[in-house]
């Protein structure tokens, strides 16, 4: 059953006559063998328990930002619905009441650590931004923000989804993607 | 000892497993990630990215991307698969002088094992930052069907890397190891692998634990992206019907469509239907356009159905290629992220005409297998499996006939558990330790291992004496189990040699009777701790009322007597309402004889030969068994 029983067993052997000498020798190998069995797992349990305890900080991390995400494209919705008010509701007390509501969301994510990515003017940074096209504007700049980005604690809930500027022009960055 | 990472070096997605405690497990990317995307690119500023973030920025810098290298892994410019993927990439492959393809990126050429080998040093390094520790062995698996030249430059990419490539394997054989399945005998076994970008089909022939791979075939253009565009082609083609709008060269609204579509066929996977809904899609004159759609299950599968249809084909031309009929599979296995759709799991299992294998998560499967082919290298699998478990609870009788369990199955030996019980009779003066094994609540349906007495217990109330009894299994399976009284150290042991003549077969029954009756058995031992509690509670209530009697007034001495007869009467009827209904009465009467105890200072003496201080206390006598008993023997 010993892990380390299988290269040298003692039991197997003991028709032959030994000397005191040797059943010692055989007898100290055997003890060294289990001495560094022994040592291997606890050092395994050790080990394993430390990266047990990482294990269950991040998976607390992952969950939560698992949990954030899937309320992130509400919140997008809601970006896409007040950046499409007609020009006859602007400053309708109706549509302020739906700015604060979401106002309200960003700040709920804000004290659970979730910040927006900054977007604008940026330079382009594949591990907070997406590139989802390229369009005419300065090279290697965010040109416009498709869908806002998200941390958690320095981890990227989910990238800003950006259009990048593909260096034809250093002027103002066109809107139109 | 340095561990040893799986690596399952993917087309489209990588994943790497390490066996950690005996168990594999995958270890995530400095993302987060559980797979890596396969992409190297480097930036207009010479920055190399890899994994997730080169594929980020895939579509700013499309012509020094790279994807796809694995398709490209120990070929030539002039081989088939390179023309086509020369057709269909937008960076340059091109021909090396001894007619090898290799991939322009920023301002040289690099061969595809150098390509590779960025992965993998990302992979690497990752690993080495969750493990904590250095890497430099791995095993690496590859598809079946790689010739010699594709596996030796699969191994020079490891070199490259850093790592020394202790074995490269065969996908379907590292997710065969990954079920287990290398434990079987002589059995022929297909690999159904419908990944992101490619399907691959295997026949392994299994003997003497050697995989033997029979035939290969499947189709390198066939994948989950594939189901994915039918799905965004469908859903555009309705709003175009609903709406007159053409979302096809929206390129923000087809961002979002691809998402909704990713999402709906994992949804769909587990649900019937699910709705897909995009507001402000788009917007004309009239204003803002919604997209809401109810998409079934019925509807994806009705439009993907030609795409699993079409992985038949290969799937038939392995089996002919070895000659075999589907019924000839012993066992099916599924791997990658599509076969999670219900419609490719049943098609799977019409063919063959058997349940495949499937896990959780079949894209990590060949990951994890290879990690236990690694762990098999390094022994430590072999160690693994030197553990054995107990197959089946064991535990003794207590009060009542119940089960108390003190050593659950699948508990790993060796090991040992201790409990404290106590008598159930006053001046009991000995108790019999009923070893059990099984799985069921009530001791009669269990096992019976050994019964022995430990006998001369001082004379003391119930619930008093504390008999510690101990459970010790040895790595050889025999258990000890000892009974000693805590008073005067007397001690009884009986061993029982192992296993008990319980075959393979027997547990199995033994564990799946428990699972039928678990639901009676539960009752039953409800009813029977009931039982035991009322029956505790009128005793400590007759101990308390003697002990309290100079503080109790006669009107609260006879209606908490008579709650105590009210619940004798209904443990002798055996009504379980009434046993419940009389114990709260009895409890709350109980609450009279405390109240009255604290007006009267002098209450509450030591506790004296009775040895509890429970009894000045609020009423609450349950606590006095809870404390330190959780079970009570049978009087003998």
């Amino acid at each position: 059953m010993s892990a380390a029983g299988g290269a040298h067993d003692p039991a197997e052997a003991e028709t032959e006559t030994l000397t005191d000498e040797e059943r010692i020798a055989r007898l100290e190998a055997e003890v060294a063998g289990l001495r560094d069995a022994h040592t291997r797992a606890q050092a395994d349990l050790l080990n394993y328990r430390r990266r047990s305890e990482q294990h269950w900080a991040e998976r607390a991390r992952t969950t939560l930002a698992d949990t954030v995400r899937r309320y992130l494209p509400v919140l997008d919705d809601l970006d896409l619905a007040l950046g499409n008010v007609d020009a006859d509701l602007d400053g309708h007390q109706w549509v302020e009441g739906i700015r604060l509501v979401r106002q309200k969301f960003a700040e709920t994510l804000a004290t659970a650590g979730v910040e927006a990515i900054p977007t604008e003017d940026a330079e382009f940074d594949p591990r907070v931004h997406e590139a989802i096209s390229y369009a005419p504007g300065p090279g290697g700049r965010v040109v416009a923000a498709v869908r806002s980005g998200y941390t958690m604690q320095d981890y990227v809930v989910r990238p800003a989804q950006v259009v990048v500027g593909d260096g034809s022009t250093d002027t103002e960055p066109t809107q139109d993607a | 000892m340095a561990r040893v990472i799986g690596i399952d070096l993917g087309t489209t997605n990588s994943a790497m497993a390490v066996m950690e405690a005996g168990e594999p497990e995958i270890i995530p990317n400095a993302e987060g990630g559980r797979t890596t995307p396969s992409m190297v690119a480097v930036t207009a500023q010479g920055e190399r990215l890899v994994g997730t973030v080169a594929k980020r920025q895939a579509v700013t810098n499309p012509s020094d991307t790279i994807f796809s290298v694995k398709r490209l892994m120990g070929r030539k410019f002039e081989d088939a698969e390179v023309a086509h993927l020369r057709d269909i990439a937008p960076f340059e492959i091109t021909k090396a002088p001894n007619g090898d393809a290799l991939v322009k990126m920023g301002d040289r050429d690099y061969s595809p094992p150098e390509i590779s080998a960025m992965i993998l040093q990302k992979l690497k390094a990752d690993a080495e930052a969750y493990l904590g520790e250095d890497v430099n062995e791995a095993v690496i698996t590859v598809p079946a069907y790689f010739n010699d030249s594709q596996r030796q430059a699969t191994r020079d990419a490891g070199r490259i890397a850093g790592l020394e490539v202790l074995r490269i394997i065969n996908e379907p054989t590292a997710a065969s190891l990954a079920y287990g399945l290398e434990k079987e005998e002589d059995e022929v076994i297909a690999v159904y692998d419908l990944g992101g970008g490619t399907f691959d089909i295997s026949i392994l022939d299994l003997g003497d634990g050697t995989f033997h791979v029979q035939a290969t075939n499947g189709d390198t253009f066939l994948g989950g992206d594939d189901f994915d565009n039918l799905l965004i082609d469908d859903l555009v083609a309705e709003f175009r019907r609903e709406q007159g709008i053409d979302l096809s060269e929206d390129r923000m609204a087809l961002q979002r469509l691809k998402e909704a579509a990713e999402r709906a066929k994992i949804e769909l996977s587990s649900a019937q239907q699910t709705d897909i809904n995009l507001p402000f899609i788009t917007a004309d004159q009239s204003g803002p356009k919604h997209m809401q759609i109810t998409l079934t299950r019925a509807r994806f599968e009705q439009l993907v159905g030609d795409l699993v249809q079409r992985s038949l084909g290969p799937v038939k031309s392995a089996l002919d290629d070895a000659s075999l009929q589907p019924g000839a599979v012993n066992e099916a296995v599924l791997v990658g992220g599509m076969t999670r759709m219900p419609l490719v799991q049943q098609q799977v299992q019409e063919f063959f005409g058997k349940e495949p294998h499937k896990g959780v998560n079949p894209d990590e499967v060949v990951a994890i297998g290879a990690a236990i082919q690694a762990g098999i290298l390094k022994g430590d699998v072999q160690d693994v499996a030197l553990f054995d478990v107990t197959p089946l609870t064991l535990g003794i009788e207590t009060l009542g006939g119940v089960m108390t369990a003190l050593i659950e199955r699948n508990t790993i030996i060796p090991t040992d558990r201790q409990q404290t019980f106590s008598t159930a009779a006053d001046n009991q003066p000995s108790v019999e330790i009923h070893v059990l094994q099984g799985e069921r609540q009530m001791a009669g349906d269990n096992k019976s291992l050994a019964r022995f007495i430990l006998d001369g217990i001082l004379p003391a109330p119930r619930g008093v004496p504390q008999i510690e009894v101990e459970f010790s299994i040895d790595v050889n399976g025999i258990v000890t189990v000892a009974a000693r009284d805590q008073a005067t150290g007397k001690e009884q042991h009986v061993t029982i040699q192992p296993a008990s003549g319980l075959t393979d077969d027997e547990v199995e029954r033994l564990t799946r009777e428990a699972e039928e009756h678990a639901a009676e058995d539960q009752a039953r031992r409800e009813a029977v701790e009931l039982r035991n509690m009322a029956d505790t509670l009128a005793y400590s209530a007759e101990r308390t009322l003697n002990e309290q009697a100079e503080n109790v007034s006669e009107d609260i001495k006879s209606r908490v007597e008579s709650a105590i007869a009210d619940v004798r009467s209904a443990l002798e009827a055996d009504d379980a309402e009434r046993i419940q209904s009389s114990s709260e009465a009895l409890s709350l009467a109980l609450q009279e004889i405390g109240q009255a105890a604290y007006g009267a200072p002098e209450a509450g003496a030591a506790p004296g030969a009775n040895g509890d201080a429970a009894a000045g206390g609020d009423g609450d006598d349950e606590g006095e068994a809870a404390s330190t008993v959780e079970g009570e023997f049978r009087e003998v």
